[in-house]
């Protein structure tokens, strides 16, 4: 007899289009083999310039911003992300997708601990290359809750949790 | 961050433009693979490198992506992925 022990499963890295990474991603939370195991993958793009807008966002508002970022009319390589959070610009970035599988305490402590746990343990890999980082803390009383008025593009204003520099507190990191 | 009964997946992206100094990516991955292993608590912790989603079913995956790459879903209309 046999018993099953999780365990985590770092996927290979690879490269993709955004609907190609969205839909990876999407595979890797709902149809990944070994459901009960933390997986994650690191990945890139293939086409350029790549940006991926937040599930609740309303991209026609975002084309006229997309434009005035790549500073052209040229076509663009955009996806619905199937997570929250705001624009982000793929083009110099390094993307990591990770799944916590519902038996682990994680998966039930607020939302804001995960990005915690998650995000200190990038901040220390970070660190360790002297890049002097820690975590943007939380503000009095709204720790934890959403933002009433979340910024359109990421890395523009940090949220609780994400990762910032230390010496002048700029957003270098941060997750939907 | 999606919620749903198969896990909670997180998205991160890391900005290398932001940094004050290049960054050795390979290093870079490779320390933080060690470092969120150690936040999974199960008694034994593997990699896997041959795991890949390929033991998805293609047709899964490649259903997924042209449902991604859909306008619709681009613009949220009523399209489940």
């Amino acid at each position: 007899m046999s018993t099953h022990t999780p365990t985590s499963v770092i996927l290979p890295y690879e490269r993709g289009s955004t609907a190609q990474n969205m839909a990876a991603d999407f595979a890797l939370l709902g149809h990944f083999p070994s459901p009960d195991c933390w997986r994650w993958r690191w990945y890139g793009w293939t086409n350029y310039p790549a940006f991926t807008i937040g599930y609740r966002q309303d991209y026609s508002a975002l084309k006229s911003l997309i434009q005035s970022i790549i500073r052209s009319q040229d076509d663009v390589d955009v996806c619905r992300r199937p997570t929250g959070g705001g624009l982000v610009d793929h083009r110099r970035d390094v993307t990591l997708a990770l799944v916590i599988p519902p038996q682990d305490p994680l998966f039930r402590a607020p939302p804001l601990d995960a990005y915690r746990k998650i995000h200190q343990a990038l901040a220390t890999a970070l660190c360790a290359q002297n890049i002097d980082c820690c975590l943007q803390p939380c503000a009095g009383t709204t720790c934890g809750l959403p933002t009433k008025t979340p910024a359109n593009q990421c890395f523009v204003q940090a949220e609780p949790g994400d990762i910032i520099l230390a010496a002048n507190a700029k957003k270098i990191l941060g997750s939907a | 961050m999606k919620r749903s009964r198969q896990g909670l997946l997180l998205q991160c992206s890391l900005s290398l433009d932001a940094l004050p100094c290049p960054l050795d990516l390979d290093l870079f991955r490779a320390t933080a693979n060690r470092h969120l292993m150690a936040l999974n608590l199960s008694p034994v912790q593997s990699i896997s490198a041959s795991a890949t989603l390929q033991q998805t079913p293609a047709t899964t995956l490649a259903a997924l992506s042209q449902a991604f790459a859909h306008e619709d879903w681009i613009l949220r209309r009523r399209l489940r992925v």
